[in-house]
């Protein structure tokens, strides 16, 4: 059974994508800020982390550095969950190196199918509108 | 002797000669042959017939003399002569021959046979002698002189006086050749057999080294030669004279002579004739090639005579002159430009006329119209006069002039600038501008003066200055001389012959003067005496000067009146420049501030989508799950409130974007993203967007879009976002039951306004270069607008009807966005309504040709455009009652390769179909009698038409019913070409493939299982079994079905397992799924099926007729997303 990290400090929203990965079967494990959100990539190794941008403290672009700059973390993948959802904010974080990119709102069917996608090792899989 | 002469065309040949010897032969031989016919004529007869042809040999032999006698210049031959001579000769001694001759009065003494052969012999003596003379002589190929010619023809006439002397006067001394009644004596024989060897000889010589003769044309003296020779030998075989040899010998001889002459005239006077065209020709040729070559040059090229007529001038040359030609042929230059003696151009001419010399000269000349050109110019004395080539070099000159005039200016500059800015003591200052000033004028003097109390005083003199000036310049009273004047009327001043009055003159005799101004303040006046007055760029640029030297002169002032000013305003200056700079620190970090307050509102552009996106998340998520029933089904009160909530979060979302859109645009960060844009498509897709919406309300969605629509060069997405917002602002004011058209078109900038019949707005155009726009309108029969809202209309968050319990939801933005969109591409929008008649709003793009047709919009239509057997076409049924309608579609189906037949009712449609078998069938379902419903059915109950294709089209979009009464497609009117494509993409592999389509049917329950799959089989459906999953995936791997119908009721998690499997190959994943369940699902069980479900068909709700047509239509629907595909992909 797949296991997915969630970064996100919005508990609803936390809840919302925990939620809809558990109806598809997937295992969730969930931080609300990043340094916890390390720690649990380190011990847990997901198959696929879900982060959120805008964090307190250290946000999600700093925490995805650090996610590469350790060896143990360095091989996961990690997606962006973000409401960043401007023209233009979808090409900054792929390029920032995130191998995928989800815009809130999400919707179930695309979100699940590009979790799906990339669990596959599909690295085009990834949905959002940008607007 | 040389060969013959090269120009003879004539060239001497055995065979040309053999042309008139071989058949003089042949005549020969049936004489001889002829057995009896010595007396071919009586004696009386034959006199006449010998004269005749004496007469006829005599006068030929005089013209061969005549020819040679007359015969001029180069074809005046030595050959020609000699033979004129002899025939000379001739002539004269077979006229005494013929007198002689037996019959004829007596000529001195009787005549006798006797005598007349002594004529005869020495006249055929005569003649082959002076031809073996050419033959042998090898005459060269020129004239006789004079002298030698007398003497030629001279002794002619004497040897002819010989022979009359011995015949006429002493005819004992010569032997008898004729003895009457014996007939010829051998002697005369013998004599006749010598003539003949002697003009064989000549023949033979001739024969072998042919061109010894020198003459042209000589092949016909061989023949004559020959023919000579045949005569002779007639004169030894005849018996009398009177017979046929004797006969036929005067007539070979006749023919002889007559070649000779021929020869002699060819070369006497055809050849020369010839030659003397030739070499006219020639000449005329070479002359034409020299004209031309004149005519052509680049120089100027013109002769004139030592009159000074102008004789000939090339294009140039008369371009040159300025005048047309006729004004200047054969008029004398001093005609054509009065007072040209002058002139130095002139000068050179006549030195060059006079010395018979050439010379070049570079020369300015004034035209009469005071116009100025240079002129590089060739002299040359030719026979004719003077040859003169030349060349305009005027621009040259300027430029150079310009150059050398720019280069003085530069120097004058710097100079001036260096004395300006020395700023020690202002008389050095003036010296050194004076001297610049100088140096610019080539020497000349110049002076400054300033403005004393009551004169003005010179302070600075440079230059040459004439001592006859010096009372003029050292001291000027007000009013007086030229600077005085200057001074006085402050004006630049030029003053020519200042010193003619005074009666004195010389090398200064004009003046050119500034004033030195600062405002209205008179300073002083600055200077110069030349030779001659100024041009105008030199006056400009001592007036240049003179502003520098006034600017430093009160800044001496100034700096002077600084140095007494005291400390206290020293310091006080220093106290306002540091509050001044104060002030300017200030400025530049206001400045800055401005600057990072745009970059702040972007950002919080950014953040505020951010903000409410967060929460909408949840909003829009939740919603959405419990909508879905991943949460547990609902019950459908729950239901219809949890998608008002959803709905609200998407109307709220799109509020955000449509604000976040609109702050982009206002603060400049929205950027368009032009690419080609293929109007048609774009009209469609904008049009399938709305048309459910439009369907539910039953409006009828109308396309008018003119026939020269190409591709534009346009943001598509944007383009996009303005129909949409139009159309769904149409559909949303329209009634039910009204009509909505999208239309567009191409007009030029002038035509840009609104139709008349009803009150409208629309915004100015702003000024572009574009002349050409696209105009697109959708016009509604809606609730129209009152007019005194028209401005308003495109404002942010209006809405015409602005109460609170508004109709009609709207984020109030789209028509806002819309105009900015518009005027982003440099466009504008306008609007036209009446309340009654509804509204028409139109956008105009400016329409700019795309370099190429965008490969993805063309790669979105399928090849359904050239269907793969396009080379028949195939037959279509339109089934329609309205024949515009069944028009539109038989043009549309043409274009997609279809023939179509016509039905305007559904029994004349079933008709029709049952007779002709078309391969597609549109059908119209609202039809007269029985309706399309009606003819559906009935289609799909007669087993030989129930496969054929039928495309609903019509204004109704139940598209479920049609699909389940065995339609192929629906589609909705009226539709683009595109559409048309993708529906018939869907059914054209049907029509050509002939392999029927598999249906896997996975089912556990037996008897289910057998009446599903018996169901299936009426139809060309190939149904495949499996009743466990392992046994599916085993059935797939032999053959792929294209739709797999599943059972879930299948023990266990085997339903759900076999889905995974299939998804997990890339091959099975595509496989549709036509899930069958009896009870309802969980959310994680149709999450599970999710990837390719394309249906979950409960079986409380089954039919076993329902369930058949959802597999066709699965199967129909699968096929058409098989073929977009691919499109999709690229």
């Amino acid at each position: 059974m797949p296991r997915i990290l969630i970064v996100e400090d919005n508990p609803i929203n936390m809840k919302l994508a925990a939620r809809l990965l558990e109806y598809a079967g997937h295992e969730v494990l969930q931080a609300e800020e990043a340094t916890a959100g390390l720690c649990l990539a380190r011990e847990r190794q997901p198959d696929l982390v879900l982060m959120d941008i805008m964090l307190p403290g250290m946000d999600g672009v700093a925490a995805l550095g650090e996610l590469r700059a350790d060896p143990a973390t360095a091989h996961l993948k990690v997606a962006a969950l973000t409401s960043y959802a401007m023209k233009g904010d979808r090409e900054r974080l792929l390029e920032a190196g995130f191998d995928g990119y989800f815009a809130k709102p999400i919707r179930h069917k695309e979100f699940l199918a590009g979790v799906a996608g990339l669990l596959a090792g599909n690295p085009e899989a990834e949905q959002g509108r940008d607007r | 002797m040389q060969a013959t002469s090269p120009v003879s065309p004539e060239q001497s040949s055995p065979r040309s000669a053999a042309r008139y010897f071989v058949p003089a032969l042949l005549l020969f031989a049936v004489v001889w042959l002829m057995p009896a016919s010595p007396q071919l004529f009586a004696p009386a007869d034959y006199l006449i017939l010998h004269n005749f042809l004496e007469f006829f040999a005599i006068a030929i032999s005089v013209m061969v003399f005549a020819y040679g006698w007359s015969a001029y210049g180069a074809s005046q031959l030595r050959a020609v002569t000699v033979i004129a001579a002899g025939f000379l000769a001739v002539a004269l001694i077979d006229l005494a021959h013929m007198l002689s001759y037996t019959g004829m009065p007596d000529f001195v003494t009787a005549s006798s046979p006797n005598k007349a052969i002594h004529f005869w012999l020495m006249a055929r003596l005569v003649a082959v002698l002076s031809i073996l003379a050419v033959v042998l002589g090898r005459f060269p190929q020129r004239a006789y002189g004079p002298r030698s010619r007398l003497a030629l023809f001279g002794s002619a006439l004497v040897v002819s006086a010989a022979c009359y002397y011995l015949v006429l006067f002493q005819p004992q001394l010569l032997p008898l050749m004729f003895v009457p009644g014996a007939g010829l004596t051998p002697l005369k024989i013998g004599l006749e057999y010598a003539l003949i060897a002697l003009h064989l000889a000549a023949m033979l010589l001739l024969v072998r080294r042919p061109g010894r003769s020198g003459l042209p044309g000589e092949s016909r003296l061989v023949a004559a030669l020959g023919i000579m020779a045949l005569s002779e030998l007639c004169f030894t075989l005849y018996t009398n004279v009177h017979d046929g040899f004797n006969m036929l010998g005067h007539v070979y001889k006749a023919v002889a002579y007559y070649l000779i002459y021929r020869s002699v005239f060819v070369a006497s006077v055809r050849l020369p004739f010839q030659q003397l065209k030739a070499s006219e020709a020639a000449l005329k040729q070479s002359e034409g090639r020299m004209q031309n070559t004149l005519d052509n040059l680049i120089e100027g090229c013109q002769i004139i005579g030592p009159d000074w007529r102008y004789l000939y001038l090339n294009r140039v040359a008369v371009k040159h002159a300025r005048l047309p030609l006729e004004a200047l042929l054969g008029r004398t230059m001093m005609e054509v430009f009065p007072g040209i003696e002058q002139a130095a151009i002139f000068a050179a001419l006549q030195r060059c006329m006079e010395r018979r010399a050439g010379e070049r000269v570079e020369t300015e000349f004034v035209f009469p119209d005071g116009s100025r050109a240079w002129f590089d110019l060739h002299i040359q004395a030719v026979p004719e006069g003077l040859f003169v080539l030349s060349s305009d070099i005027t621009e040259r000159k300027l430029s150079e002039q310009v150059r050398e005039h720019d280069m003085r200016l530069a120097f004058l500059r710097a100079d001036v600038n260096e004395a300006l800015g020395q700023g020690k003591s202002p008389e050095l200052m003036l010296r050194r501008c004076m001297d610049a000033i100088s140096n610019y004028l080539g020497g000349a003097c110049a002076c400054v003066w300033t403005s004393g109390q009551q004169a003005l005083e010179l302070r600075a003199a440079a230059g040459d200055c004439p001592p006859q000036l010096r009372d003029r310049i050292e001291r000027v009273e007000a009013g007086e001389h030229e600077a005085g004047l200057v001074a006085h009327t402050r004006q630049p001043a030029v003053e020519t012959r200042i010193l003619e009055h005074s009666g004195q003159s010389g090398e200064a005799d004009a003046f050119a003067g500034h004033p030195l101004l600062i405002g209205e303040e008179l300073h002083g006046v600055m200077g110069a005496y030349l030779p001659a007055a100024l041009a105008e760029d030199a006056m400009e640029a001592m007036q240049a000067v003179a502003a520098g030297i006034a600017n430093a002169l009160v800044r001496c002032k100034v700096e002077e009146e600084l140095r007494a000013l005291n400390a206290d305003l020293e310091q006080r200056v220093a106290e306002r420049t540091l509050q001044l700079e104060a002030a300017g620190r200030e400025l530049v970090h206001k400045n800055l501030q401005l600057m990072t307050a745009n970059q702040l509102k972007s950002e919080f552009l950014a953040n505020m989508s951010h903000e409410l996106r967060t929460p909408l998340n949840a909003v829009i998520g939740f919603s959405e799950v419990l909508r879905d029933g991943l949460a547990g089904e609902l019950n459908p009160e729950q239901k219809e409130y949890v998608t008002d909530i959803f709905l609200s979060g998407e109307h709220l979302l799109e509020l955000i974007n449509d604000i976040l859109d609109l702050s982009k645009i206002e603060t400049g960060m929205m950027v368009l993203d032009p690419e080609p844009v293929d109007v048609e498509s774009l009209l469609g897709s904008a049009q399938t967007i709305i048309r459910e919406k439009a369907a539910r309300h039953a409006i009828r969605l109308g396309l008018e879009l003119a026939p020269d629509m190409t591709a534009i060069e346009a943001d598509p997405r944007k383009l996009k976002q303005i129909l949409f917002n139009l159309l769904s602002n149409a559909v949303k004011f329209t009634p039910d039951g009204g009509r909505v058209t999208l239309g567009a078109r191409r007009v030029r900038r002038a035509d840009i306004r609104l139709p008349d019949n009803m009150p409208g707005h629309f915004f100015p155009l702003a000024q572009a270069e574009d002349d050409e726009f696209l105009e697109l309108w959708v016009s509604d029969t809606g609730i129209g607008i009152p007019q005194s809202r028209f401005e308003h209309l495109f404002q942010p968050f209006v809405q015409v009807d602005s109460s609170p319990a508004r109709r009609h939801s709207g984020t109030g933005l789209g028509l806002a966005m819309i105009r900015r969109l518009a005027e982003l591409h440099g466009g504008t929008v306008g609007v036209s309504s009446s309340p009654e008649r509804g509204s028409r709003f139109v956008v105009w793009i400016p329409y700019r040709h795309a370099e190429h047709a965008s490969p993805r919009l063309r790669a979105e239509l399928p090849s359904a455009h050239m269907p793969a057997d396009a080379v028949r076409p195939q037959l279509a049924l339109i089934v329609e009652d309205d024949d515009r309608v069944a028009d539109a579609i038989a043009r549309q189906l043409h274009k997609e390769g279809y023939a179509s037949i016509r039905a305007a009712t559904a029994e004349e449609g079933l008709v029709r179909a049952a007779k002709q078998r078309p391969r597609l069938i549109t059908l119209d379902i609202f039809l007269p009698s029985a309706d399309g419903w009606e003819f559906l059915s009935q289609l799909k109950a007669n087993p030989a038409i129930a496969d054929t294709p039928v495309v609903i089209v019509s204004v109704s979009s139940d598209l479920a019913r049609g699909l389940a009464l065995g339609a192929t497609r629906v589609l909705q009117k009226p539709f683009t070409q595109d559409e048309l494509a993708h529906a018939l993409a869907g059914i054209a592999p049907r029509r050509t493939s002939p392999e029927s389509r598999t249906v896997l049917l996975v089912a556990d329950a037996q008897h289910d299982s057998d009446m599903l799959a018996t169901r299936l089989m009426d139809s060309d459906i190939e149904v495949l079994r499996a009743h466990t999953g392992q046994e599916a995936l085993a059935s797939v791997r032999r053959k792929l079905p294209d739709l797999i119908v599943l059972d879930l009721s299948l023990p266990g998690m085997a339903a759900f397992d076999l889905a995974q499997a299939l998804e997990r190959h890339p091959e099975t994943a595509s496989i549709p799924l036509l899930a069958l369940t009896g009870r309802s699902l969980t959310a994680a069980e149709r999450l599970r099926l999710n990837g390719s479900l394309l249906e979950v068909m409960e079986k409380a709700s089954f039919s076993v007729a329902g369930f058949a047509a959802e597999v066709r239509r699965a199967l129909n629907d699968t096929q058409a997303r098989q073929e977009d595909e691919p499109c999709r992909a690229s």
